[in-house]
């Protein structure tokens, strides 16, 4: 038991200090600006007022935001129905999310603009493009994080008991479904936000003229790794406050989910665990 | 927030009395047929339990009934009306779950008042009806607890009132006790009796277990292979079996070997008894046959020249059942007073004697 703790403990350590080592480096870094006497906020403003810096986030923002709302569009009711009238492909499908990590990002997008050649060059020039290819791109982390969720609740009990009291999909997937599987979309969501804001290769090699944030930080290292550094550190810091703040709005399961124990003895009755598990699965 | 009704006018305001007929059901998956014209009539007000094995049929018939399956062929007629091919939300039944189906999301009044929630009733209405539905099934003051602050017991009483709460045209309950502990299931069939005898409403009840079904339905409907066996009241179906599988099926039998001496009368183990009407009373004079007797018609007294020796005893509470085997290796169970089945220990010898009540005799398998 001990040993375990200390094991626990040890890598824990271990894993912080890979994180936390060069986040240390990068401010410090940003702080000292190669003036080597003292630390100042100098890379920070002059980074911030670096011209493209507004509309390459507005880009990233556009991209991801984009990219997470057709994620949960298209994966969250495929999913679910796969679940229950085709669970045959559900092995199939598994696989086909796992392709992208296989394929090469060049061939990607050799591949994206040929499928897209035909297409008006207004879409082919938009955001928008970009934020499809990372709804592919995002597929092996936000399939399954979807997927599991679905796992995690009687998915078929639940849409027959709606069913048959009368709600139609859309009131059963907004009351029942989209609050069970709460955990699930917002662990996708958070995995393709969190790629799309920090990708640069697909970026860099479809929205040339357009450039998202990384697209146009790695132009800003050619005139300052100062400057660079710094807008590295902001960005980190600002999607981090992104996921907690989706993490806080999207939480609410959590104010439901304890007291089981605290309120058996209340029941008179005999506690069944069995959905306990269960419940800690859907807010995990 | 609490109930205001008394239980009279929520008599009024539940039961539809409406009646259940399927007629000619048919459903395969593959090449397996689950329902094989299965038809059946549920009068107004009736509570009819469908028992068979597993893959009878049963579940899909109730399936089918809440449009949960489609059915190849065939028809689902409520009050008269055919619903076959209206979608589920659309067919205004109430239904219960083997698994926990509380919404884990919603608290157990919320649950409750899904429903109403669904046909637009007005927020303060169905906290209303919700909470007098909780206090129907015994969960006063429990509305505010989830799916996992509930027993099992809980969470299938809830459901109890969720599919009660819209006033359906009818109750199915697809065997909503098989996932809880033998006393509260005790418990929760008497009240599920209770409640549908208190609010008059049709309902299809769904099980594998003879117990629940034999004690809580009017009528019993036996299925097998995608067909019914019998659909009689509960004490005809164990008394006065339609066929051979429904008496095997349903309690316990013994196979005693006979020979049918004439017609309607068998000789088994020297004894000449009557076999009832339909019961295999046709079989030709001089037919081998196998005769299936209930234990409570076979009676065991210790006799040191007896044919039987004990095999073994079961302690039943009240009774006993006491297994003895007779030459040539046959078992034949009975079912005695605790007091009577006291000098049977294993190793003892009996005699063996039948009552005049057969149970069915079928033709000895070559």
């Amino acid at each position: 038991m001990i040993r375990n703790r200390t094991f626990r403990y040890v890598t824990l350590i271990i894993l912080g200090l890979y994180v936390v080592i060069p986040m240390y480096a990068s401010v410090q870094f940003s702080l000292e600006s190669g003036y080597h006497s003292s630390l100042t906020f100098n890379a920070y403003t002059s980074g911030i007022d670096q011209p493209g810096l507004g509309s390459s986030v507005v880009t990233s923002l556009e991209v991801s935001f984009g990219a997470v709302a057709a994620t949960l569009l298209l994966l969250v009711p495929t999913i679910i129905f796969v679940h229950l009238r085709l669970p045959g492909l559900r092995t199939w499908l598994e696989a086909v999310s796992l392709l992208p990590l296989g394929i090469p990002a060049i061939v990607t997008v050799v591949g994206t603009l040929g499928v897209y050649n035909s297409a008006p060059n207004w879409f082919i020039n938009s955001p928008m493009i970009l934020a499809l290819l990372y709804v592919v791109l995002a597929l092996p982390y936000s399939y399954r994080a979807i997927d599991s969720g679905v796992r995690s609740i009687d998915l078929h009990t639940l849409v027959e008991a709606g069913r048959s009291m009368g709600a139609r999909w859309w009131v059963l997937f907004r009351r029942v479904l989209f609050p069970n599987l709460r955990s699930g979309v917002l662990a996708a969501a958070f995995l393709t936000l969190a790629l799309s804001l920090g990708e640069y290769t697909f970026a860099s090699l479809i929205l040339p003229s357009t450039p998202t944030f990384p697209v146009w930080l790695a132009g800003v290292v050619t005139t300052s790794t100062y400057y660079a550094v710094a807008l590295s550190v902001v960005a980190l810091i600002v999607t981090w406050g992104l996921l907690v703040a989706i993490s806080v709005v999207g939480s609410g399961r959590q104010r439901f989910a304890g007291g089981a124990a605290q309120r058996e003895a209340e029941a008179g009755e005999k506690i069944d665990l069995t959905l306990a598990p269960q419940a800690l699965d859907t807010v995990a | 927030m609490t109930a205001t009704l008394p239980t009279s006018q929520r008599v009024e305001r539940v039961g539809k009395n409406l009646s259940l007929e399927l007629v000619d059901a048919r459903r395969s998956f593959d090449k397996v047929k689950a329902l094989d014209g299965l038809s059946i009539a549920l009068a107004p007000g009736e509570f009819v339990a469908l028992l068979g094995p597993s893959g009878c049929g049963k579940t899909t018939a109730l399936r089918a009934v809440a449009g949960l399956e489609q059915l190849d062929s065939g028809a689902v007629l409520v009050g008269g009306s055919d619903i076959t091919r209206l979608p589920p939300h659309r067919r205004h039944l109430g239904m219960v779950f083997q698994a926990y189906s509380l919404f884990p999301n919603m608290n157990a009044l919320d649950n409750v008042a899904f429903g109403l929630e669904v046909r637009k009733v007005p927020a303060a209405e169905r906290r209303t009806r919700a909470a007098e539905l909780l206090e129907l099934v015994g969960l006063t003051g429990m509305g505010q607890r989830f799916a996992h602050e509930l027993s099992g017991g809980q969470q299938q009483r809830v459901a109890l009132a969720r599919a009660l709460c819209a006033e359906p045209d009818l109750l199915l309950l697809d065997e909503p006790l098989s996932a809880l502990d033998a006393k509260v299931r005790h418990q929760l069939r008497d009240e599920i009796r209770r409640i549908q005898l208190e609010l008059g409403i049709t309902t299809l009840f769904v099980t594998h277990d003879q117990e629940e079904a034999l004690s809580m339905a009017d009528r019993v409907g036996v299925m097998r292979n995608g067909r019914l066996e019998q659909l009689a009241p509960p004490a005809d179906v164990y008394s006065r079996p339609a066929t051979d599988f429904v008496a095997q099926f349903v309690g316990s039998v013994s196979r005693l070997p006979g020979r049918v001496v004439a017609p309607g009368r068998v000789d088994v183990m020297g004894s000449v008894l009557s076999v009832p009407p339909n019961a295999g009373a046709g079989l030709p004079a001089g037919a081998d046959v196998d005769v299936l007797v209930r234990p409570e018609s076979v009676q065991l007294r210790p006799s040191p020249s007896g044919g039987a020796v004990i095999a073994r005893s079961s302690f039943l509470g009240a009774t006993v059942r006491v297994v003895a085997t007779l030459p040539g290796g046959i078992e034949v169970s009975s079912t005695l007073p605790a007091g009577e089945a006291m000098s049977l220990f294993p190793g003892a010898r009996a005699d063996v004697e039948l009552a005049e009540d057969i149970l069915f005799v079928v033709p000895r398998p070559d």
